[in-house]
């Protein structure tokens, strides 16, 4: 094989994998955005939560690593309607018409917390998840490892299971209602408060759990949830705020511009290049790929 | 809480009696009473900005009440919340659609039929019966249906939570013409099926042969009441409640 189709073949193996990972966690701060308005700066944290509570049961328990994953998408689950009912619905009786800077600002405090009880709880020092599979296979000068389909694929059926409950159950197609016109679905007898703690609560499943699937991609460290954090900004605006549709496209095209970026350029300039493409991409469509203009609905 | 529900109950009465209320401090409506019989269809009519739709708002629970009661089949309704106003039959078509318009035309009705989930299949049947043009649109994004399809998306959503009374805002507002023909055509197949309607319109046009009893309100204030033969034959009344 020649240099370049090496490195095709390199760029689209990890476009998959981590656009997959980016997916799964970008949907989880989308979907939230698009029920309430409310952008998540603990996202990060929860990820990082989701890979600390799956090497808690995959270390102590000697649980495999889908096994884990499953702990740590119900642990995001609760985490998730902790958060709404601790710090969101509090905010939300006092109807303050600064809606988003006040979540904003309280979900900074709320990952401040949650990085300090995890580098309390776990101390400083690196972890490693275990692999579901080992082994590879070698593509040219690519090693495709085993583990690593398995993790694109574990995301891309969380993906597909999101996508089907939001589009055929009862209460994904009124969480979506609610995304759409929050007024309009309580003349349907919709009850907002409900769907905004199922929204936060499959918000945070979803996060952990994705977290878990970086965690054995990568190492973990308390404060390593800041990068993917950011990458999910990024395909969340880019995508269109709220849009789960845009968001999914959004995940993969920026995977593919990692991918692209780490195995030409180098690692270093992974990010930097990916600011500078979602400021060209504001500039010329200020509302991502399927975003429309927001309205106030809080 | 409910003093007396019988959901299955054949009369479907809603009697609004002396209610005040508005925006906060703000009084929008000032000892308002109204009654509406079982299958009968009212009409709420008067200027813009008059309390119409704020009416229409506080019978389905979206805006509280400061004095008065709404009763609704022998049972008081004023201090329930929407999702509870829904499930006793009661379902609100608003002003301007508010379609969900990011969902598909299916993903819409099903919507509507929240309160009526395990009914679903047999309410879509039924609804698809009365808009068949919906029927070829129903995996297509609401959002590219025309403005007449919008509308009868509205009332489809609406008629999906088995309703025993409409509470439908200025249907025709917006509309050309014939497709505010096509939408009080609709009304009427509606009503015939003995479900009660209280609308609220600014123009007289249709009322004429589909109103049983119009209301007319001015200030907040009900101006005028009356058959509605008498009401728009009375040229003059209407005129001195429009005009003051």
């Amino acid at each position: 094989m020649g240099l370049f189709l090496n490195t095709l073949v390199a760029i689209a193996y990890t476009t998959v994998v981590l656009g997959s990972i980016f997916a799964a966690s970008s949907v989880s701060l989308s979907l939230i955005y698009g029920t309430m308005r409310f952008l998540n700066l603990a996202h990060g944290s929860f990820l990082v939560i989701g890979g600390y509570v799956a090497w808690v049961f995959a270390h102590y328990l000697g649980l495999p690593l889908y096994l884990a994953i499953v702990f740590a998408t119900g642990f995001g689950f609760a985490l998730g309607l902790f958060t709404y009912f601790i710090m969101l619905k509090p905010l939300l009786g006092i109807g303050s018409p600064k809606w988003d800077i006040a979540t904003i600002i309280a979900s900074v405090g709320l990952a401040i917390f949650l990085e300090a009880a995890i580098l309390l709880i776990f101390g400083p020092r690196l972890k490693a998840l275990p692999h579901a599979i080992e082994g590879s296979v070698i593509i040219g000068t690519t090693v495709i490892r085993y583990n690593a389909l398995f993790i694109g694929a574990v995301a891309i059926a969380m993906l597909v299971i999101t996508n089907w409950y939001l589009t055929n159950s009862r209460n994904g197609i009124a969480l979506r209602a609610v995304a759409s016109d929050v007024d309009a679905a309580y003349l349907m007898g919709i009850p907002s408060s409900k769907m905004f703690a199922s929204a936060i609560a499959i918000s945070g499943a979803l996060a952990t759990s994705a977290g878990a699937l970086l965690g054995s991609f990568y190492l973990l460290k308390p404060d390593r949830g800041l990068d993917p954090m950011m990458t999910a900004i990024v395909v969340v605006v880019f995508g269109g705020l709220g849009s789960i549709k845009g968001t999914i496209i959004a995940a993969y095209i920026v995977g593919f511009i990692q991918a692209f970026v780490a195995l030409t350029i180098g690692i270093k300039w992974s990010l930097p290049v990916l600011f500078a493409f979602m400021i060209v991409v504001l500039i010329f469509r200020p509302y991502g790929l399927y975003g429309e203009s927001q309205q106030k609905r809080i | 809480m409910l003093e007396k529900f019988d959901k299955d109950n054949l009369d479907k009465h809603l009697q609004i009696k002396n209610i005040k209320g508005g925006y906060g401090e703000y009084s929008v409506l000032e000892d308002i009473t109204i009654d509406v019989q079982s299958g009968e269809v009212v009409a709420l009519l008067g200027p813009n900005g008059h309390g119409k739709s704020t009416l229409l708002k506080m019978i389905s629970g979206l805006i509280p009440i400061s004095s008065g009661e709404i009763i609704f089949n022998n049972s008081r309704i004023n201090d329930l919340n929407p999702s509870e106003i829904v499930n006793l039959g009661i379902s609100h078509i608003p002003q301007g659609d508010m379609i969900f318009s990011d969902m598909k035309v299916v993903e819409n009705l099903l919507a509507g039929a929240y309160m009526q989930w395990s009914d679903r299949e047999n309410l879509m049947t039924d609804v698809l019966s009365k808009f068949p043009n919906l029927k070829e649109r129903l995996n297509l994004p609401a959002r590219i249906l025309s403005g007449g399809e919008r509308r009868m998306l509205s009332l489809a959503r609406g008629l999906m939570c088995s309703p025993k009374l409409l509470l439908i805002d200025e249907p025709s507002l917006g509309l050309a013409p014939i497709l505010k023909e096509t939408v009080y055509k609709m009304l009427k197949e509606i009503s015939v099926q003995g479900i009660s309607i209280l609308i609220v319109e600014e123009k007289i046009d249709y009322l004429r042969d589909f109103a049983n009893k119009i209301y007319v309100l001015e200030s907040g204030r009900i101006a005028l009441k009356g058959k509605s033969s008498e009401i728009l034959n009375s040229k003059e009344a209407l005129l001195s409640a429009y005009v003051g």
